[in-house]
């Protein structure tokens, strides 16, 4: 058994998605990304969902679902447009897990226009985990919540960032996806402590890794997570040494690349970085139960 | 600060819709100060000019022919707007053509394109969109990218979208042909 190695798909490119498919054991999409809305109703495009379910019927590739538009931190609810495509998408795919960014998204329903992070306090926890349990509840696969960057400044907080990760977890059950990437930025933009960030944190609520590049802005020499490229030596590195760490549940490490950036890349290029993360990963990989 | 405070005020600020001077507290004193309020504000930026650049082709390509795209996006990212790319999309050429500065071919562009974008999406639609200037020409040189004043043929033209029009999507009409 081996770590399942993937990558996005945004929709609307079928002739990429079946060119990267036999190069993958996963295909992580985002709802939003896959969206319309029509006449006030917001639903999974036709032909997006029809080429969902041809993958599923034509390969083995697990399905993973990652939102963006969820907003599960806005203080005034999270999105109920959200949950009506996951209703769509769990009623007509089979989906192994599903997760959304640990952030906001929205205020007073008005978006953003990006991804905050939240404050680190009790009364984030407390709102956090009454909407976890509320997922939970109605989709009954695994549900992630990932680390964010930092945008902003943080605001005064209760816990350290893996304090906050695990109190969320053992509150509610819930795993984490771990952005490799992002945890860069955050070191890089802010002083994170990698290495003690991971001791803190119980790794093995852990589910899924995510690999991605970005970009600086020149400006302000701050690192952000665009994905848009090829996964950089110093995150395939952290990647080894968090799977050497040896999280009980890690199974799946997904190469995040938008949509925009594929063709720049290209597919080709995309191809040959999925097989150079599935060697590297599953090199330093040791399933949790071979030494017991 | 409780995170309702905390999360409006950080949107007022994201939005340049205030600034330090409006605020008592430290901590959103500090962000107001920050430069990674300016940078959040071109990451909200870039994400809206992307989502616009692929929503709308032939409108993103005259604004930036006319070297509006900057400052209508800029606008438009301090607005209300959809989470949803495509409804996004279609806000921001409402947007633009609510804007008082917006030329008639500007309007006839956006127009053509948003029912264009409707009839792709399956919906049902008959819209006529007049024109100030040949049509073909302008559409043409704006998929091929050279788009200039050069190609602007002045005339009074209708140009129907309709799903009555089967594959063709669009017609175009010259009215008056001999006035013109």
């Amino acid at each position: 058994m081996s770590l399942s190695v993937g990558t996005t798909y945004e929709g609307r490119n079928f002739s990429y998605l079946k060119k990267i498919l036999p190069y993958v054991q996963h295909i992580e999409i985002s709802p939003d990304s896959l969206a319309y809305k029509s006449k006030d109703e917001v639903a999974i495009r036709p032909d997006c969902l029809e080429e969902l379910i041809w993958m599923q019927q034509n390969s083995a590739a697990n399905l993973l679902v990652h939102g963006i538009s969820l907003s599960i931190g806005s203080y005034d609810g999270y999105s109920k447009e959200y949950i009506k495509l996951l209703d769509q998408l769990f009623g007509n795919l089979n989906i192994k897990w599903h997760s959304e960014h640990l952030a906001y998204t929205t205020v007073n329903g008005e978006a953003l226009g990006t991804m905050l992070t939240l404050p680190r306090t009790t009364e984030t926890v407390d709102l956090i985990c009454r909407r976890v349990d509320s997922i939970q509840k109605r989709f009954k696969v695994p549900f992630l919540l990932e680390n964010v960057i930092n945008m902003l400044p943080m605001p005064p907080s209760s816990y350290t960032d893996a304090a906050f990760l695990n109190k969320i977890c053992s509150l509610t059950g819930c795993g984490l996806i771990l952005d490799v990437y992002n945890m860069e930025c955050d070191a890089h933009n802010f002083g994170l402590n990698i290495l003690s960030f991971l001791d803190e944190l119980d790794l093995n609520n852990v589910y899924e890794l995510h690999v991605a590049s970005g970009q600086t802005d020149p400006d302000s020499n701050f690192m952000m997570d665009i994905h848009a490229g090829l996964v950089a030596d110093s995150t395939l590195d952290l990647t080894g040494d968090i799977i050497q760490r040896n999280p009980k549940k890690l199974g799946a490490i997904t190469f995040e690349i938008l949509d925009e950036f594929i063709e720049r890349i290209s597919p080709e290029s995309i191809i040959e970085e999925l097989i150079k993360i599935d060697q590297i990963v599953n090199k330093s990989y040791e399933p949790a139960n071979a030494s017991s | 600060m409780n995170l309702q405070t905390l999360q409006v005020n950080l949107l007022n600020l994201v939005k340049s819709r205030s600034d330090i001077d409006d605020l008592d507290d430290a901590y959103l004193r500090e962000v107001a100060s920050s430069q990674n309020l300016v940078l959040a504000k071109k990451i909200v930026l870039w994400w809206r000019q992307l989502q616009i650049q692929n929503y709308c082709v032939l409108t993103t390509r005259l604004l930036e022919s006319y070297g509006k795209f900057e400052k209508y996006t800029q606008q438009f990212a301090t607005q209300k707007f959809s989470v949803f790319s495509e409804e996004a999309g279609d806000e921001f050429i409402d947007f633009i053509n609510l804007a008082e500065d917006t030329s008639p071919l500007l309007r006839s562009v956006s127009t053509f394109e948003k029912a264009l974008i409707k009839l792709y999406k399956g919906d049902t639609i008959d819209e006529v969109i007049p024109w100030c200037y040949e049509p073909m020409s302008v559409i043409q040189s704006l998929l091929d990218r050279t788009f200039s004043e050069s190609v602007l043929q002045s005339g009074d033209y209708e140009v129907r979208v309709s799903n009555e029009l089967g594959a063709n999507l669009f017609s175009v009409a010259e009215i008056n042909p001999a006035l013109t």
